[in-house]
């Protein structure tokens, strides 16, 4: 339990948005294919294209991920990301975590007002996550929290600190996704309930107005503390459900950027001229099969391991992702500092597979129910599966479930074999410890492995990313051996916009940034 | 060409009922011998083939997994037309018992069968049979259950009507009088006396329940696969409009034809059979 | 008169208590509450079981629904499972777009239809007859979808005249919202159209045949005159009835017109919290729907007794 104090200081006189903007200038011959290495323009109005679901704007409630694509122009979260998932100064300038690791530390900027002219201070962050934490509030963020965190203490109006239960390094990833957006204290106090549709940040946009299921509305925030931000004097979000419609609108300009665009319509995206396509790389979200191990007749290794050895990914990948994204080896995607490198996962070998369902007991095939999220991208990848199974003796009796309560039938445990998808977290410990240790809560396989257990418990307490590392490592090349979850994919995921649009950036945590966007004039 | 124009155009009800009954009877034969009839296995995939153009060998081109649709159109009529057929069947036998026993009880406990009726009949039947598979899930019974449903009210309601206005007449007093049983008047006398308004209407309600399982199919409600379904097609050929216009092209035509042809026997078979043009009301 | 509103008012009540019992009772018959819905994949046990015990989820299917009755008679349509918004706030915010959806598709289906069924009864049995009972023919066989697809396809995509999909408020931009609205309103009133049509031809048609049209002409009356004051007159009151019994089929419509064109409507918000499982929206919804349906009817059975002396209201 050696934790050293760990400083992260910024730099006088840098901003984040330059930080971010230099990152940009790095990265832009490989996102966009030309470098933009110009002065952003100001003004102007950015048009989004949005996905659809977002129910409210208040981030200690958000569940939806459309609701973050707002949340980060509102809001400031106490501390940021980069792209490649390192934790950067925002709202805090700088942290220092005492040696024994249980108490953090945060220096905050000064200066910062919300939007209704409150000023930000310790108070109102102790306030923010003590309101987390309250039971009574009943914010699904309480589990990234409350593991860990005792109390909040103000040192002085600059100044708080995280007294912990036990040292807790994914604390500060935490602190850059929901859990840790900073709202305006009043103005939940003044909005109560319906906060979530007038939220007030301190972010670089103002809040102007939210049309369920149509539009949200946001302008400048003059008094913004980032000197020279935001570029934008207006933003509008709408709402276009149908991921083909929302890439078309940018080629006939209705908007100008739209993400979450299928993988199909990229070639005849690409072909126009007044396009730019950005895919992100390495991808960052996954898809599995998952089962219940602890019970008939998953608990057979002998037969998940068949079912891994049966599927073709790179089938998988040429044809529903049109050859975009990489083949999944494990709970890692690539580029992450906690990736193996070196770790195979399964290949494909439909005699071997053979010979596995033969020793598990099932010499004539296997035939069981598979559960499938009803849309049209699930049920191209499950009938593609299905294909595949077929070949090796294998069938799956699908069984639609909506959308909606596919991840409470899941996590209730009230489907056995199905798929899903993960994002990943800014920390490790995030989808390791709730998928695969069995106490986490999202752990639905009912895989328990002890080993595995106290690898992640032992990782969580070190604050150093290189310690932790090896650790993880083991971890996940145990849990991909074991097979509670069968790695197929790792997706590609794409934004279009015009060329006007500059300086996208993406985050493996797949939300779009929009407030560090300017458009070209 | 002019002759059939006038003679189509003008709705002859001879013309309207051999064209529709011609078309639905090639959707049967389809229905009946299903995939065998066509080129491919409409489910085997070719990663190779994907997306292709409609060409010789793939008369109507391939879908996102490289299956031939041509031959998917032809294993689909026989999901549709159960769909079509066994819904509305479900729907008027129950639709009849209600109105039966209702139109003869009468009484309290019948007055609030008809108004549960009235109540199913305002609300939007889309959405009845939407709230119906959301929530018991989909499958192809459930779907066929809920367009079922839909019927209900207007069989009952049509069914109750008749027997009302048939009761007055004089041979069903003179069968009550005789001392018949109730449930033997309802059996012998009042049904096939109703019986050409429900084959009007329930031939109608057919062309009906398939494009009500597309529209399900649209909000992703519809017969689940590997079952295959013109609307679930027609679904996945919107995603693919600018890619692979064949697929919707091929799919929308499909239940084109078939919801048409239904309507036209429909509407002969109503001038023919009950002669009552005022019925068109619908 | 009265006993008659009276009677229709009780009628649409007991039409809204068996509704909103009839999808409560399903809506939890399978998969139970919502919370794991609401809280996202996030939440911990702890934190579910709270917000079950809190919204009373605990409690058997019927005592949730009359508790959810009795605060309705208090004037409480309770809140939102997701947003939290109020439910009556949430419909009120959407109530316009359908009302205007719906409006618009009335009337071009009115325009068109009689339009349509008139040219069709004045030459018959021609070319141009012909042709409209195609049209008409697609209005009521082509999935309604398709024909929004099409649509967008050709004058959002190709000519780039009128918007893809989204809506703008009235108040901001009037012209903006009527183009938005174009697509849609022609999409969903393609079923009725056709069905005006068709009754307007045979309606026309079989009072061309009539003994007052044979007089009138007998008597000299020009020929135009006949046609628009004897003949059609008489062949819009079952227009009238039709357009009364559509109404909640143009409502059902609405929910794909809506979805497929993103217009905020309560259509989109019923499958929306259908498929959420969003208890009190999905009740507010279904009064309003009952309500809308059951008022139009008796304006449509008004204007009928307005119409034709004959029938008395009563």
């Amino acid at each position: 339990m050696a934790a050293t104090a760990t400083t992260h200081t910024r730099p006088t006189g840098i901003t984040v948005g330059a930080l971010i903007l230099a990152l940009a200038g790095v990265l832009a011959p490989t996102i966009a294919g030309r470098a933009d290495a110009q002065t952003p323009v100001r003004g102007g109005t950015l048009r989004i294209g949005w996905i659809p679901d977002a129910k409210t704007l208040d981030p200690h409630f958000s569940v939806q991920f459309a609701e973050r694509h707002v949340l980060y122009l509102v809001f400031n979260t106490l501390v940021g990301l980069d792209k490649s998932f390192n934790v950067i100064p925002e709202l805090a300038r700088s942290w220092q975590v005492a040696p024994d690791g249980k108490r953090v530390t945060f220096q905050l900027q000064r200066g910062v007002k919300f939007h209704d002219g409150t000023d930000f201070t310790a108070e109102v962050v102790k306030w923010n996550i003590d309101r987390i934490l309250d039971p009574a509030t009943k914010s699904p963020q309480r589990s990234q929290l409350e593991p860990a965190v005792a109390a909040v203490s103000v040192v002085d109006p600059y100044t708080v600190a995280f007294e912990m239960k036990k040292p807790f390094a994914p604390l500060l990833a935490a602190l850059a996704e929901r859990p840790g957006f900073i709202v305006s204290p009043a103005a939940v106090k003044k909005w109560g309930e319906n906060f979530g549709q007038h939220p007030v940040g301190t972010g670089p946009f103002r809040f102007v107005d939210f049309v369920q299921d149509s539009r949200v509305t946001l302008e400048r925030f003059d008094g913004y503390w980032e000197k020279g931000k935001p570029y934008f004097d207006k933003v509008v979000y709408h709402v276009v459900p149908d991921p083909t419609v929302r890439s078309t609108m940018v080629r006939t300009g209705e908007v100008d950027i739209a993400t979450d665009v299928e993988a199909k319509d990229v070639p005849l995206l690409q072909a126009d001229q007044n396009l730019r396509v950005s895919e992100m790389k390495p991808p960052a979200r996954w898809t599995v099969l998952q089962w219940q191990v602890d019970k008939p007749p998953f608990n057979n290794k002998a037969l998940r391991e068949a079912i891994a050895l049966g599927i073709n990914r790179e089938e998988l990948k040429q044809v529903l992702l049109r050859g975009f994204g990489e083949v999944a080896r494990g709970v890692a995607t690539p580029g992450l500092w906690w990736q193996d490198p070196n770790l195979k996962g399964y290949g494909y070998n439909p005699e071997l597979a053979k010979k596995k369902l033969a020793e598990a007991g099932y010499p004539n095939g296997f035939r069981y129910k598979f559960a499938v999220e009803n849309t049209s991208q699930w049920i191209r990848q499950a009938e593609l599966l299905q294909g595949q199974l077929q070949k090796i003796n294998v069938t799956l009796d699908f069984e639609l479930v909506n959308t909606a309560d596919a991840y409470a039938l899941i996590v209730q445990r009230k489907t056995n074999w199905t798929h899903t998808r993960w994002t990943q977290r800014a920390d490790p410990h995030g989808l390791f410890y709730i998928l695969f240790h069995s106490k986490g809560f999202a752990n639905s396989t009912g895989y328990s492995n002890p080993k595995v257990n106290e690898l992640l418990d032992r990782a969580a307490v070190i604050y150093e990313p290189e310690r932790r590392k090896p650790l993880y490592h083991e971890a996940e090349r145990l849990i991909v051996e074991d097979a509670p979850y069968v790695f197929l994919n790792y997706t590609a995921e794409f934004a279009v916009m015009s060329r006007k649009v500059q300086n996208w950036v993406w985050v493996p945590d797949l939300i779009p940034r929009f407030r560090d966007l300017w458009l070209e004039k | 060409m002019r002759r059939w124009t006038r003679e189509f155009g003008s709705g002859k009800p001879a013309v309207q009922v051999s064209v529709g009954a011609a078309v639905i009877g090639v959707a049967l034969v389809l229905a009946a011998f299903g995939a065998r009839l066509g080129p491919y296995d409409p489910l085997r995939y070719d990663p190779r083939e994907v997306l292709t153009r409609p060409s010789v060998a793939h008369l109507l081109g391939t879908d996102p997994l490289g299956r031939d649709v041509f031959s998917q159109i032809i294993g689909g009529a026989r999901i549709s037309m159960v769909v079509g057929i066994v819904s509305v069947l479900g729907g008027l036998g129950a639709g009849t018992a209600i109105g039966l026993v209702a139109g003869t009880l009468r009484g309290r406990g019948a007055d609030v069968l008809m108004r549960a009726m009235d109540a199913l009949l305002v609300f939007p039947s889309l959405v009845l049979a939407l709230a119906i598979t959301a929530f018991l899930g989909v499958s192809l019974w459930n779907v066929i259950g809920a367009l079922a449903v839909t019927f209900v009210p207007t069989f009952a309601i049509l069914v109750r009507g008749e027997v009302l206005s048939l009761r007055e007449r004089e041979f069903i007093t003179a069968a009550g009088a005789l001392g018949v049983g109730r449930l033997r008047i309802m059996w012998r006398h009042l049904l096939p006396n109703v019986s050409d308004v429900l084959l009007v209407q329930a031939s109608f309600g057919v062309g009906t329940a398939i494009l009500t399982e597309a529209s399900l199919s649209f909000l992703g409600l519809g017969v689940p696969p590997p079952a295959l379904s013109w609307g679930r097609m027609l679904r996945e050929g919107y995603s693919y409009l600018l890619l692979a216009p064949w697929i919707s092209v091929a799919s929308g035509a499909a239940i084109f034809l078939v919801a048409l042809a239904f309507q036209m026997f429909s509407d002969g078979l109503r001038d023919v059979l009950v002669r009552r043009p005022g019925a068109a009301a619908r | 008169m009265w006993v008659f509103v009276l009677r229709r008012i009780a009628t649409m009540l007991f039409a809204i208590l068996f509704l909103t019992a009839l999808i409560f009772v399903l809506m939890q018959a399978v998969l139970g509450d919502p919370v794991v819905l609401m809280l996202g994949r996030d939440a911990d046990p702890a934190t579910v079981a709270r917000l079950r015990q809190d919204l009373g989820f605990n409690r058997p299917t019927h005592v949730q629904y009359l508790d959810w009755l009795g605060r309705l008679l208090q004037g409480d349509w309770g809140r939102s499972f997701r947003t939290p918004q109020p439910v009556l706030e949430a419909i009120i915010a959407r109530l316009p777009v359908t009302l205007e959806l719906t409006f618009l598709s009335l009337v071009v289906a009115v325009a068109l239809g009689v339009g349509l069924g008139v040219l069709a009864a004045v030459r018959p049995y021609t070319r141009l007859d012909f042709g409209i009972s195609l049209l008409t023919a697609f209005g009521t066989a082509m999935p309604n979808f398709w024909i929004a697809i099409l649509l967008i396809l050709v004058f959002a995509l190709h000519l780039r005249v009128l918007p893809s999909s989204g809506s703008i408020p009235f108040v901001e931009d009037p012209l903006g919202n009527l183009r938005a609205m174009v697509l849609p309103a022609i999409t969903l009133s393609a079923a009725y159209f056709s069905n005006v049509a068709r009754l307007t031809r045979a309606k026309i048609l079989e009072a061309l045949e009539s003994e007052y049209v044979r007089t009138a002409r007998a008597k000299g009356v020009r020929e135009a005159r006949v046609l628009l004051v004897h003949a059609l007159r008489n062949s819009l009151l079952p227009v009238l009835s039709v357009l009364g019994v559509s109404i909640s089929r143009l409502f059902g419509g609405a929910v794909v017109t809506e979805t497929i064109f993103a217009l905020p409507g309560i259509g989109i918000l019923l499958v929306d919290s259908i498929l959420s499982r969003d208890f009190p929206v999905v009740q507010g919804v279904i009064i309003v729907i009952t309500v809308g349906v059951f008022l139009t009817n008796f304006l449509v059975e008004l204007a009928y007794a307005a119409v034709d002396p004959r029938i008395r209201i009563g």
